[in-house]
C-alpha cells in the first residue's frame, strides 16, 4: 500500500489492478477452468479441451478462457510490482518470487504465439528437411513440370473451408472447395459416379464423422470443383489427409499434384536417419531406451548425432526429440518431435528466480510461524 | 492384441495339461521348507530378483497376502512346483468378487478362500463358455463377466506356474529291465524328462524296432513298457509352455541378457555346456526336495548361490523382504498414537516423551526401508504409486518430528502418528498388486528427473497434506475445545507456515516437471493431465495463501480452505491416474475410484461442516468477540 493513497480515478484503477483480490478471484476462476477442462477432456480429447479452456480468450461464449485469466494475472502482477510493493527486506522473498512468476507468464505468451512444433518421421536410411504440424492443415499445389525441382504453392488453413476459392496466377486452373470435413470416412460407391466426378471421387464417397478424442487420428477430407483442366477433366475431385499417392492433374500441358496435408515447416538443413535402436527390459516388452543415430546435413557438411530419450538434438533454434517410432517388419522409422521455440529459456530463468524468492520467503517467515509463540 | 494371444496360449496350455490331471491326489501333508531355495535368482518383469521376492509377489497375486497360513511364500511356491497335488488342495485363491464365484456355480466360502481343485473342477464344467467370454472384447463384457474372465485366466496362470519345474522332477520310471538296460537306466528308479532327453538316441533306436509291425503281432513286455514310457513323456511334454520361471541364468552378462525357463531349454534344442550345468544343478535341488521336502539341501544349492553371493543387491533384497521395515514401522506409529492418547488422559509428560520416542523409532525403520529400496533399485523411491505413498508418509512423519522437536506440544505427535499409520495402510493395499519394485518405461527411466522433479513434487504432496492435517487439528480444536482459543491460534500459525513450505515444493516441483518436459520432448507445458493435477495443488495453495493476504479469508476461512487441500492432493495423485485409463498400468480400478470419491466427499463434509458449525456457534454466542 505504499503508493495506493492516490484519490484520482487512475490511481484507484491502478490500486485495484494491483490488489491481491484480483489474483484471488482470477485464480479461483482458473481453478474452475482447470477442473472442467480436465474432466471434459475425457470426451473432448486433450487437444480440443486445451483449445477450448486453456488456450482461448473466451469459453462458453462470453466467459473468460484460460488465456484471458492468465493475462489478467499478468497485469495484476505487473501493477502489483509497480504500485503495491512493500520495499522491505522482510518482503524480499515475495518480490523476487513475483518477478519470477511474471517472467514465467511472459514466457508462456512467447511460446503461445511464437513457437512451432510438429513431428518428423524419417525411415532408416532416408533424409528429411521438414517437419509437420500435429494438427494444422495446409493445401499444396505442386507443379511437377520443372525437371530438377517441384514448384510448390501452399495455401494455409484459412483456404481450407467450404466455398473458398483456391487460385493463383501461375496456375491455368482454379479450385473451389465444394465441401470440407475435419474427419471423414471413405465409402465405396455402389456404382461408379457419373460425369463430372474424377479420380477417387468416381469410386468413393466422403462421409463426415464425429471428431476423434485423440485429435491426430482425425482424417480431413475435401471435395473440390476444378475448372480449366486439359482434356475435359473439369469436375469434382476428392482429396484427403494421409493420401498415399497424391491426386495428379494436367492443365496447360503441365502436370500438377494437389495435396491436403499437415502443415509443413521447412528446416534450413536436413536430417538423415542412419540407425534407430530400441532396447527393452530383458524378458519383457517394456522399452527401456530408444535412440536415433542421425546425420545433420547442413550445406553439404555432415555431423553425426545420437538422439535419445531425454537427450535431444539442438540445432539453430530447433530442438529434436526422440518421440516415437514405427516398426513395419524389418523397416524402422523414427519419429522425432521438433520444436522451434523462442520462449524456451524463460522457465529456466524464472524457476531459478522463483526458487530463490520462495527460499528467502520461507527462511524469513516460516521459522517464526512454526515456533511456539511466547504468549502460548 | 498381445494380451489376447497370451490368453490363447494359456487356454491351449490348460487344454494340453488336461484339467483332469490336477483332480484327485493325496491329501496335504507337511509343508516344504525352502531354505536356501529362496536365494536362487530369477529374472522377472525385466529385472533380477531373489526367488523369494518372486514368490511373495506371486502369492500376493493369488492370495492377496505375502504369507499363507503363517507359511512363507517361498515354501508355498516350492510346494506348488514340486508337490502340486498337495498344493492344489490348499485354499490359496482369495476371491472377493462374489459374482465370479457364483458364475462358476460354486458355493461361497465364508472367508472368500478357494482351492485350485475347487476352481478347476468348476472351470472344467464351463470350459466352452469361458473360452467364449475370453474371446469377447474387453469392452463388451459386463462387470461380472470381466471378473469371471480374470479369475479364469488367473487359474490358468496358476496351473502354468505349478508346472514350471516338472521337466526336472524325477518321477518317470522304467519298469522293464530289458528296456532299462537298452537306454542305460536303472529299473524302477525315477528319472527326469531332461535325463530322458539325454538318451533320446537310444530311445529312437528302440522306437525304430516298433516300426514295420503289423496289427495283431504280439507285443513283448519290453515294447509295452516302451509305449507306456513314451506316453508318460508326452504327458510331461504338455507342460512345455510353462515358461514363467526364468531361473536359468545365461552365461556372461546376466543383467541385460534374457534368462530362460527350464521348459524353454527342454524343447529339444542343443544346449551349451553352461546351460546344461545350470539345468543339472537345478535338477539336483529339485530332486532333493522331491525326495524329502524337509531336507536341508543347502549344500546342493551352493553352486548356484555362488553367483548370488556377488550380487550384494539381491542379498539386500532378501534382507529387505525378511525385515518388513514398513510393517514394523506402522507398529511403532500406532504405539505412538496410543501412548499419546494415554498422555492426554493422564496429562503425563513422561508418556508423551515415550510416544515421541516410539514415533522416532517408527520413523527410523521407515527411513531404513526406503534406503533399502533406493539401494536395491538404484533410483529415488518415488517412481511407482506404491513407492510414492510410502515416501509421502515418510515426509509427513519427518515434518511432524521436526514440528514436535521445535514445539514440544504434541501437535507433531498427533499429526505424525495418524498420518504415518494411515499412509502405511494405503500403501499396503497397493502392494497387493504384486512386486512393488518394477522396471520403468523409457521416458520415466531417468534418475536425474526422478531425483529432481518427481522427488520435489512428491515432497510437495507430503507437505501439503501435513498443512491440511494441521488445519484439521485446528478445526477439531475449535469444535471440541472452544474455550482454548490459544491452542487453535497456534495450530493456525503452524498450518500457515507449513502451507508456505508446501507452496515452495509444489510450485518448484511443477516447474521442474515442465523443464523435464522441455528437455525430453520439447514442451514446457502441454496441459496434460498429470501437469494439470500438479498445478491444481499449486493453484489451490496460492488461492488459500493469497486469500488470507487479500483479507478474503480470515483465520477460520483459511483453515477450512487449507483443510480441503488433501482433496487437491488426492486428485492430483490418484485421480489423474483414473482419468488416464490405459496409460498408466497402475492405479485404475473401481475400488480406487470409489475410495477417492468417499475421501473427497468426506473431507469436504468435514471441513465445510465444521467451519459452518463453528461460525454458527460464534454468531449465536451473545458476546463473542467479533474480530477473528
Amino acid at each position: 500500500m505504499s503508493r495506493g493513497k492516490s484519490k484520482s480515478t487512475l490511481g484507484r484503477i491502478a490500486r485495484f489492478l494491483a490488489s491481491p483480490e484480483v489474483f484471488f478471484y482470477t485464480a479461483i476462476w482458473l481453478l474452475v477452468l482447470l477442473v472442467v477442462g480436465t474432466i471434459t477432456q475425457k470426451w473432448d480429447g486433450l487437444y480440443l479441451a486445451q483449445q477450448k479452456y486453456f488456450s482461448s480468450w473466451f469459453t462458453w461464449g462470453i466467459l473468460p478462457g484460460g488465456r484471458l485469466a492468465m493475462t489478467v494475472m499478468f497485469i495484476n502482477l505487473t501493477f502489483k510490482l509497480i504500485f503495491n510493493s512493500p520495499w522491505r527486506f522482510s518482503r524480499i522473498g515475495t518480490l523476487i518470487t513475483h518477478s519470477g512468476m511474471l517472467l514465467l507468464l511472459l514466457g508462456g505468451f512467447f511460446t503461445a504465439y511464437f513457437s512451432n512444433e510438429g513431428s518428423m518421421p524419417i525411415p532408416e536410411g532416408q533424409t528429411s528437411s521438414y517437419y509437420q504440424d500435429y494438427h494444422e492443415l495446409e493445401f499444396a499445389v505442386i507443379d511437377k513440370s520443372p525437371t530438377d525441382y517441384d514448384a510448390v504453392t501452399v495455401f494455409s488453413k484459412e483456404y481450407i473451408r467450404r466455398g473458398s476459392v483456391i487460385s493463383h496466377e501461375a496456375f491455368p486452373f482454379s479450385i473451389r472447395v465444394r465441401s470440407f470435413s475435419r474427419n471423414v470416412d471413405l465409402v465405396q460407391r455402389e456404382s461408379t459416379a457419373g460425369e463430372g466426378f474424377h479420380g477417387l471421387a468416381r469410386r468413393y464417397e466422403m462421409v463426415s464423422k464425429e471428431l476423434e478424442n485423440e485429435f491426430s487420428r482425425n482424417m480431413a477430407g475435401m471435395i473440390l470443383d476444378l475448372q480449366g483442366l486439359d482434356d475435359g477433366a473439369d469436375g469434382a475431385y476428392l482429396v484427403f489427409q494421409f493420401m498415399q499417392v497424391p491426386q495428379t492433374l494436367r492443365a496447360g500441358g503441365k502436370e500438377y499434384a494437389i495435396e491436403l496435408r499437415n502443415k509443413r515447416y521447412q528446416l534450413p538443413f536436413s536430417i538423415e536417419l542412419i540407425d534407430f535402436t530400441k532396447k527393452v527390459h530383458p524378458g519383457t516388452q517394456t522399452a527401456s531406451h530408444y535412440s536415433s543415430l542421425v546425420n545433420v546435413v547442413d550445406q553439404g557438411l555432415k555431423r553425426e548425432v545420437l538422439i535419445s530419450m531425454n537427450e535431444p538434438l539442438r540445432n539453430l533454434e530447433y530442438t529434436f526429440y526422440q518421440a516415437s517410432f514405427i516398426e513395419d517388419g524389418p523397416d524402422e522409422t523414427t519419429v522425432l518431435a521438433v520444436v522451434q521455440n523462442v520462449g524456451r529459456n524463460f522457465p529456466y530463468v524464472s524457476s531459478i528466480i522463483m526458487c530463490i524468492g520462495l527460499l528467502f520467503h520461507l527462511i524469513l517467515q516460516v521459522p517464526k510461524l512454526l515456533r511456539r509463540s511466547k504468549r502460548a | 492384441m498381445k494380451s489376447v494371444s497370451i490368453h490363447r496360449v494359456l487356454i491351449f496350455l490348460g487344454f494340453l495339461m488336461g484339467w483332469g490331471a490336477v483332480l484327485g491326489g493325496e491329501a496335504y501333508e507337511s509343508p516344504v521348507r525352502a531354505g536356501a531355495f529362496q536365494e536362487l535368482i530369477i529374472q522377472d518383469q525385466g529385472r533380477l530378483k531373489p526367488l523369494d521376492t518372486f514368490a511373495r509377489s506371486q502369492l500376493l497375486l493369488y492370495h492377496a497376502k505375502s504369507t499363507i497360513d503363517r507359511q512363507k511364500a517361498i515354501d508355498w511356491l516350492l510346494e506348488l512346483m514340486i508337490a502340486p497335488q498337495a498344493a492344489y488342495q490348499r485354499k490359496v485363491f482369495k476371491v472377493r468378487e462374489k459374482e465370479a464365484i457364483l458364475g462358476l456355480g460354486m458355493g461361497l466360502d465364508p472367508e472368500s478362500r478357494y482351492s485350485f481343485i475347487e476352481l478347476s473342477q468348476a472351470i472344467r464344467e464351463r470350459q466352452e463358455s469361458l473360452n467364449q467370454l475370453v474371446e469377447k472384447g474387453e469392452e463388451e463384457r459386463t462387470r461380472a463377466e470381466g471378473q469371471l474372465v480374470t479369475l479364469y485366466l488367473k487359474a490358468l496362470r496358476y496351473l502354468a506356474l505349478s508346472r514350471s519345474l516338472t521337466g526336472l522332477i524325477p518321477d518317470i520310471r522304467v519298469s522293464n529291465p530289458e528296456l532299462a538296460e537298452a537306454i542305460g537306466f536303472e529299473v524302477g528308479k525315477g528319472y527326469t524328462y531332461r535325463q530322458f532327453l539325454e538318451v533320446r538316441g537310444a530311445m529312437a533306436n528302440e522306437l525304430e524296432s516298433l516300426r514295420g509291425r503289423r496289427e495283431g503281432d504280439a507285443i513283448s513286455p519290453k515294447e509295452s513298457a516302451l509305449i507306456d514310457l513314451v506316453q508318460q513323456l508326452n504327458v510331461k511334454l504338455a507342460d512345455r509352455s510353462s515358461q514363467i520361471l526364468k531361473i536359468v541364468m545365461p552365461e556372461g552378462e546376466q543383467e541385460e541378457t534374457v534368462w530362460h525357463a527350464p521348459w524353454e531349454l527342454l524343447d529339444g534344442r542343443e544346449l551349451t555346456p553352461w546351460q546344461l550345468d545350470r539345468l543339472k544343478e537345478l535338477e539336483s535341488i529339485v530332486t532333493a526336495f522331491y525326495a524329502d521336502g524337509l531336507a536341508q539341501v543347502s549344500q546342493d544349492v551352493d553352486p548356484l548361490v555362488g553367483a548370488i553371493n556377488a550380487e550384494v543387491k539381491l542379498k539386500a533384497e532378501l534382507v529387505y523382504n525378511k525385515a518388513n521395515f514398513f510393517r514394523n514401522s506402522i507398529v511403532f506409529y500406532i504405539l505412538a498414537f496410543l501412548l499419546l492418547l494415554v498422555s492426554y488422559i493422564f496429562t503425563s509428560k513422561w508418556v508423551g516423551r515415550l510416544s515421541f520416542a516410539s514415533l522416532i523409532i517408527g520413523f527410523a525403520l521407515h527411513l531404513v526401508g526406503l534406503l533399502f529400496r533406493i539401494y536395491i533399485m538404484g533410483r529415488p523411491p518415488v517412481s511407482t504409486l506404491y513407492e510414492s505413498i510410502i515416501f509421502v508418509g515418510w515426509v509427513l512423519v519427518l515434518l511432524s518430528v521436526i514440528l514436535e522437536a521445535v514445539r514440544h506440544d504434541t501437535l507433531g505427535l498427533l499429526v505424525g502418528s495418524v498420518a504415518g499409520t494411515a499412509l502405511h495402510f494405503i500403501g499396503f493395499s497397493y502392494s497387493a498388486e504384486g512386486d512393488t519394485m518394477r522396471m520403468l518405461v523409457a521416458v520415466l527411466n531417468s534418475n536425474f528427473w526422478l531425483g529432481t522433479h518427481v522427488l520435489t513434487i512428491t515432497i510437495g504432496y507430503g507437505v501439503a497434506l501435513t498443512a491440511g492435517l494441521v488445519a484439521h487439528v485446528y478445526l477439531l480444536l475449535r469444535l471440541f475445545f472452544p474455550a482454548q482459543r490459544k491452542w487453535a491460534k497456534e495450530a493456525f500459525r503452524v498450518s500457515y507456515g507449513i502451507c508456505l513450505v508446501a507452496v515452495f515444493f509444489t510450485t518448484f516441483g511443477t516447474i521442474l516437471g515442465g523443464i523435464w518436459g522441455d528437455q525430453s520432448w520439447g514442451r514446457f507445458w502441454g496441459w496434460v493431465t498429470k501437469e494439470k493435477g500438479a498445478v491444481l495443488i499449486v493453484l489451490w495453495l496460492l488461492i488459500v495463501s493469497h486469500g488470507r493476504l487479500a483479507g478474503r479469508l480470515k483465520e477460520l476461512g483459511f483453515s477450512v480452505a487449507l483443510a480441503l487441500t488433501p482433496i487437491s492432493v488426492a486428485l492430483a495423485w490418484f485421480g489423474v491416474n483414473l482419468l488416464q485409463v490405459g496409460l498408466h498400468s497402475y492405479g485404475f480400478d473401481d475400488g480406487v475410484a470409489a475410495n477417492l470419491y468417499y475421501f473427497c466427499v468426506g473431507e469436504a463434509v468435514f471441513a465445510i461442516g465444521s467451519g459452518l458449525v463453528i461460525q454458527i456457534r460464534r454468531l449465536r454466542a451473545p458476546k463473542a468477540p467479533i474480530k477473528n
